[in-house]
């Protein structure tokens, strides 16, 4: 069997972690894609480090476990250094360039020395400059759909932008959002320039009929 | 339509764990619906509270779990389905009704949802309720995953009802929070409508029906056992007979199923989803089918114990493996990896494991309290107020996060309620006030007995209610203070709390004063601070800019910018202390100068806020640090100086200054030793930093540019620690040669080290300390503290040649032949006038110098001292310890325009020195030896020719005297010294600028040889001046012309007093009373409040050490705009 694609979201609370993870889990359900969406919160709207894991292809699994991902997206720099041991020569790093420093006096590493240490680590670091797109959207809260406009271009997921969207809207008749839909736009157009060197994400054949689409 | 309410059945979506839930009861068709929020099992109640009007079901947040619980069996007493869902804890909470439950029973369904915690992600431990639910006697499923969890929650209403039990539905974080595929199931047919039919015998479990019901509960059990085995939830794969089984339970079936298949194993494995009642003949099969089995289970080794216990009955001799010997870990969550790699070890296959990588180095980002969030002005204000030494007991909520950093307003948490009675513990053992902080959801929830209890026994304590008008940590769920007025003083009060206080957490100012008060009354004290949490109304608002800081208030001092920083970084508790005066005392006046006014007049820059706030603070050591920075004779400031900073008090009369002297006296006289260290100071975790001040803001380069003034001294004083002085290579000849070993030498000399420069001082007597060795009475200032002073500068690299006179042994042109390169006169004025009346020849006269350099026999002679300035009350009061049988001093002034200070002169008036003022000697009587003394009295006076004229009647008065001393005047003694003219001026004294750079640009002087008569203090400060000067000239290498004065000017001394009180100092305590009625006035340069007190997650630590706003986390609230002692930060634009 092959085992699950792992997507990991990390951010910190408030930059919508947990929904990026979410709407990128919906994609995968609508396209008909076992899927897991794992998210430990409680803590997230205090400001702490969030984390969210999708395994697209899920077994039988719900703990994303330890093991290197095949796909960090990164909202914010030092939570993408936090993630980076989970980071290896087989691994997309999506890191939005934003440098949220924690509350207090600790050395903050610059943005540069973050990025080195991905692209050591990541066999691809794709940047995107997350926050000024979303600000050219319309709002800084746009973040996690940059993110995932960029996420859509980046490789061969099983399902491509129209299927996120579709998750965006969340659900028959809904609309999305004018600034949700430019920032994913605009995280669309953004990554392919820097994203050629990345190596397209083999799924299993994951539209075995395992799963039911809507 | 929601889409749990969807009607298509075999429909997939993707829900969350606890959605499932909602699911399955929604197809239960559940009727009531209750429980307490809790992480992980929050989301049941808050997706019910979204539809339940959809749905017509009964849903509540109840006020605690014990309410729900009982709630639920109420309902279920009629036949109504319920649900009660809650954390693992909470079950705790409900133990007491739960335990009889089992043995009444219910009619209709009802289950309890409890969601444990592994890994303790969101709570204080990751208890196992699987043994409390055996205690209990509930028949308890454990699901694996959300489609499994939707299965069992329609199945335990089923179960419950054929049983006649409640239903323990036991939920993990991995299955509440993770979102999977669930497949929507049919709703059941429409329930029979609740009624409630009398059952006496079941319901009213008095002691006759309890041992009836007692084994009727067993009957349930086995029921509950067989519909078990039954449901599909137990599971047996690979029948048959092998050498290695495997039992797997709750959510880990996931993992043991995975491991499993991609190990290619094909073992006997029994899966357990319905963990009570056992599956025993299940687990005997097992046991029979195998030699040797793993148990994989979270938390406990609850289901390993049990198989033990079946192999034990059934008489098999099977190898049971699992977390009593290690073969599985023991706490917390089972990763996927661990479970693959504990099962392949278990199956003697090869470990595949990968080599994890470590984690990198990230700064911590633990979670916070929210931009905006009104309560963290409420820990401000109680760690401003409560300090650093108060026992702070937290309770369950988002503000348990008042214990991180920078609060640390937190140092026991238990659980729900517990903060007031264990705060009541600590205080009635020690005896000290301790705050206890409880949120409104927690008081409602089960502080108000413990408030009770407290007050009763008039507990020692604060109690902070902070309402927020919801239960917020769990996902902002309504409390009973939400929407509606809060009623938690009215129970305070109805409670009998004596004094209740509400306060708005807005109100920084109010706020700190409330605590203030809290603090020093004698009863439990309740204190409501108000304030919505910030993000009930985050989204509803327009985003207002974030505020601005100013940067010419911020981080800024006028001490640092004339370079006369304390050199230290505040303490917490010092910046704590500013923040309690500001909000005592927020008069327009006291907002914030640049410098505090004290520091302004102190002639050597002291910064008294430094000093009197690290006193106040309990930290001796720092406020020494600041004293001696400044002060090379801290011990002699400490006795002799004329306290300006008391006069400039803004304390000011009526009210008394700060008695910022007898600070001085009570750190020089109490903590300083002799190598400038602290001593006795109380222990502290985090020792007083050494001075550190951002070179690159208060150090020019020296050497690259000329610099001149006193910029740089800070970071000199830094880099002593580091640097050896320049001195310590240099020979002795070369350097600075100090001509008088004064405190004006001994300052400057002091100060040219500390810059890195070589300082000799040379000085015709043997002792050195100038006039305060040979001049001033012993009674004023102690030579053994005088010497202390000394041998501490002599210990930081001065030189001292004792017995070289200038004049006779070097002179400018020798000393500059021997290498020196620069020389100050530091003479001071020691050659007392006289006077030129009849008589002035006569025995008996003596100038009073040279009497109290060398006091002479005195016993029962009658003195009249000439003058009124500080030698002559100094000398009759000499004499009088001397024996003289009487001491009078006659001045032309009125009394009040006396030169010597105020003090001095009550105390010699209180030790019986007369005092004739007006009056003016007109000629000295005797043949021999001085008789009597004739003075006239002065009628005005009138100026001109350099001089008063005093005009006066004719001799008036004769006083019998034996003794007669003129104390009207110093002058430089300058014969003999072999001075070239241009260095002398015309009135004889040394000719130089404020600095003391004169005619010849090599030669400097200072201090009272260039002033005329001032006081201690003020002589050291022109020194000090001088020695920035011939450091400015030594940088510019000796040959430079110096530039203009700098803006440092002497400031006339108003004299206030002559010295410090008498006495025994006082005592930490006292220092620390006094200190306290400091307003600590003035900006700090090095102040970070906003960033280490109030702890905003939008306010950061800039590279350049000052704070800045991160707009996009700011959510404009304002606190910080309050919180800024300096007044810096203000609206945005």
């Amino acid at each position: 069997m092959t085992p699950p694609r792992c997507i990991l979201f990390a951010g910190v609370g408030g930059q919508g972690v947990l929904s990026a993870a979410r709407i990128l889990g919906e994609a995968a359900h609508h396209s008909g894609i076992a899927v897991a969406v794992s998210q430990l919160h409680g803590m997230s709207q205090r400001g702490g480090a969030v984390q969210a894991t999708v395994l697209i292809g899920a077994s039988e699994r719900l703990h994303p476990g330890g093991a290197p991902v095949d796909v960090l997206v990164g909202l914010e720099l030092i939570e993408s250094l936090r993630a980076a041991h989970r980071l290896d020569k087989g691994s997309v790093a999506l890191v939005s360039r934003w440098l949220l420093p924690p509350r207090g006096f600790g050395g903050v590493p610059a943005p540069e020395q973050v990025l080195a240490e991905l692209r050591a680590r990541a066999g691809t670091v794709i940047e995107v400059d997350a926050p000024s797109l979303a600000d050219r959207a319309g709002s800084r809260a746009a973040v996690n759909s940059v993110m995932l406009g960029a996420l859509s271009r980046l490789a061969s997921l099983p399902f491509g932008p129209d299927e996120i969207l579709a998750a965006m809207r969340g659900g028959a008749g809904a609309e999305l959002s004018e600034v949700n839909r430019r920032a994913f736009a605009l995280g669309a157009q953004a990554a392919p320039e820097a994203g050629d060197r990345s190596r397209s994400i083999a799924l299993p054949s994951a539209r075995a009929g395992k799963t039911r689409s809507p | 339509m929601h889409r749990l309410l969807s009607e298509e059945t075999g429909r997939r979506e993707l829900l969350l764990g606890n959605e499932a839930v909602v699911r399955g009861a929604i197809e239960a068709r559940v009727r009531l619906v209750c429980g307490y929020p809790g992480t992980p099992a929050s989301e049941i109640g808050d997706t019910f509270h979204e539809l339940h009007r959809e749905l017509g079901v009964d849903f509540e947040y109840s006020v605690n779990e014990k309410v729900a619980l009982e709630l639920a069996f109420g309902a279920a007493l009629t036949g109504a389905r319920c649900l009660v869902a809650m954390k693992h804890l909470g079950l705790n909470y409900g133990a007491d009704p739960l335990s009889t439950m089992p043995y009444t029973g219910v009619v209709g369904g009802m289950v309890i949802v409890s969601a444990a915690d592994p890994g303790c992600l969101t709570s204080p431990n990751e208890q196992d309720q699987r043994y409390l639910a055996r205690m209990l006697g509930l028949p308890t499923l454990d699901p694996a995953n959300p489609e499994e969890a939707r299965r069992m929650t329609v199945f335990a209403f089923e179960l419950s009802e054929a049983c006649e039990l409640p239903v323990l539905l036991r939920m993990t974080t991995r299955v509440c929070h993770t979102r999977a595929p669930v497949e929507l199931g049919a709703v059941c047919t429409p329930r029979p409508k609740p009624t409630f039919r009398r059952d006496p015998a079941r319901f009213l479990p008095t002691p006759n029906h309890a041992r009836e019901l007692r084994e009727r509960l067993e009957r349930r059990l086995e029921k509950a056992a067989a519909m078990l085995a039954g449901s599909g939830f137990d599971r047996r794969l690979r029948p048959g007979r092998a050498r290695h089984g495997i039992l797997a339970a709750g959510c880990p079936r996931n993992a043991v199923r995975d491991s499993l298949s991609r190990a290619g194993a094909d073992v006997p494995l029994l899966e357990i989803g319905g963990v009570h009642p056992f599956p025993e003949e299940a687990m005997a099969q097992l046991l029979r089918d195998s030699e040797e089995v793993l148990v994989v289970e979270e938390l406990s080794p609850f289901l390993e114990d049990t198989l033990r216990a079946v192999a034990n009955q059934q008489g098999l001799r099977v190898a049971i493996r699992g977390k009593r010997d290690g073969a599985m870990p023991l706490p917390f969550e089972l990763e996927p990896e661990v479970v693959e790699a504990r099962l392949r070890r278990f199956l003697g296959l090869a470990d595949e494991s990968a080599n994890r990588a470590e984690p990198l180095e990230a700064p911590e980002r633990p979670p916070v309290l929210c931009p905006g969030c009104p309560h963290r002005n409420t820990f401000h204000a109680a760690t401003a107020v409560f300090g650093e030494r108060t026992v702070y007991v937290n309770d369950i909520g988002c503000y348990t996060l008042g214990a991180n950093p920078p609060h640390g307003a937190g140092d026991v948490l238990l659980a729900m309620g517990s903060s007031l009675p264990i705060a009541a513990g600590i205080a009635r053992s020690t005896g000290e006030r301790v705050v206890a902080f409880i949120g409104d959801s927690t008081f409602f929830h089960s502080g108000m007995p413990a408030l009770l209890d407290a007050l009763d026994r008039r507990d020692d304590i604060v109690v902070v209610v902070m309402d927020n008008r919801v239960t917020a940590m769990t996902g902002l769920q309504p409390s009973p203070t939400s929407g509606r007025e809060s009623r938690i003083a009215g129970v305070a009060r109805a409670l009998g709390a004596p004094s209740v206080e509400v306060v708005k957490a807005s109100e920084l100012p109010e706020l700190i004063r409330a605590f203030s008060r809290a603090r020093s009354a004698n009863h439990p004290c309740v204190v409501v601070v108000e304030g919505p949490c910030a993000l009930l109304h985050a989204r509803s608002e327009p985003p207002a800019p974030p505020p601005r800081i100013d940067p010419t208030r911020c981080h800024t001092c006028g001490m640092i910018e004339a370079g006369l920083s304390c050199g230290l970084e505040p303490s917490v508790e010092v910046q704590r202390r500013v923040a309690e005066q500001r909000a005592a005392h927020p008069a327009p006046e006291l907002a914030a100068p640049s410098i505090s006014p004290c520091s302004l007049a102190c002639p050597l820059g002291i910064c008294v806020p430094a000093y009197v706030g690290a006193v106040a603070a309990g930290d001796p050591g720092r406020a020494l640090q600041a004293v001696t920075l400044r002060a090379a004779l801290p011990s002699v400031c400490s006795h002799l100086c004329h306290r300006p900073c008391e006069d400039s008090c803004v304390r000011a009369p009526p009210d008394r200054p700060v008695a910022v002297n007898a600070l001085k006296r009570y750190l020089t006289e109490r903590h300083l030793s002799a190598d400038r260290t602290c001593v006795g100071a109380p222990p502290r975790e985090n020792p007083p930093a050494t001075p550190r001040v951002d070179s690159a803001r208060t150090s020019p380069q020296k050497g690259d540019e000329p610099s001149f003034g006193p910029h740089g001294t800070t970071s000199d004083a830094s880099s002593r620690a580091g640097r050896p002085a320049r001195n310590g290579s240099s020979p002795a000849s070369t350097g600075v040669a100090v001509i008088g070993a004064g405190p004006a030498g001994l300052a400057a000399a002091r100060e040219l080290v500390r810059r890195g420069r070589a300082a000799t001082i040379f000085d015709a007597r043997q002792a050195a300390g100038g006039m305060l060795e040979h001049a001033v009475p012993e009674y004023r200032l102690p030579r053994e503290v005088l010497r202390r002073d000394v041998a501490s500068v002599l210990a930081e690299g001065v030189r001292f040649e004792p017995g070289v006179c200038l004049g006779r042994d070097v002179t400018l042109e020798s000393l500059r032949r021997k290498g020196f390169q620069a020389i100050l006169l530091a003479l001071g004025a020691q050659r007392a006038l006289g006077l030129s009346i009849p008589g002035a020849g006569l025995a008996g006269v003596q100038d009073a110098l040279a009497f109290l350099s060398a006091p002479g026999r005195i016993l029962g002679e009658h003195v009249v001292v000439l003058g009124g300035g500080d030698v002559a009350v100094d000398l009759a009061r000499v004499a009088l310890r001397g024996g003289a049988a009487s001491a009078a001093l006659a001045f032309p002034e009125p009394e009040g325009e006396m030169a010597a200070a105020p003090d001095a002169v009550a105390q010699a008036r209180a030790e019986g020195v007369r005092l004739l003022p007006g009056r003016i000697a007109a000629a000295l009587e005797g043949t021999d030896a001085v008789r009597a003394v004739a003075l006239s009295r002065v009628i005005g006076f009138e100026r001109g020719g350099g001089g008063v004229h005093w005009q006066r009647l004719e001799p008036a008065e004769r006083l019998a005297v034996t003794r007669i001393f003129f104390a009207v005047g110093q002058r430089l003694d300058i014969e003999g010294l072999q001075l070239p003219s241009e260095l002398v001026t015309s009135t004889g004294w040394l000719a130089a600028d404020e600095c003391g750079r004169t005619a010849w640009a090599d030669v400097f002087a200072a201090g009272d040889a260039v002033s005329g008569p001032s006081t201690v203090t003020q002589a050291m400060a022109f020194a000090v001046r001088a020695a920035w000067a011939i450091d400015a000239f030594l940088a510019q290498g000796g040959h430079v012309s110096p530039p203009s004065a700098p803006p440092l000017r002497p400031r006339p001394p108003r004299r206030v007093a002559n010295g410090g009180p008498r006495g025994e100092p006082l005592d930490s305590l006292a220092a620390a009373a006094e200190a306290s009625r400091c307003y600590l006035c003035g900006m700090c340069g090095n102040c970070r409040s906003c960033v280490e007190l109030l702890g905003c997650p939008a306010i950061a630590r800039g590279e350049d050490g000052r704070p800045r706003i991160i707009g996009e986390s700011c959510n404009a609230c304002g606190a910080c705009v309050q919180a800024c002692p300096s007044q810096a930060i203000g609206a945005g634009a």
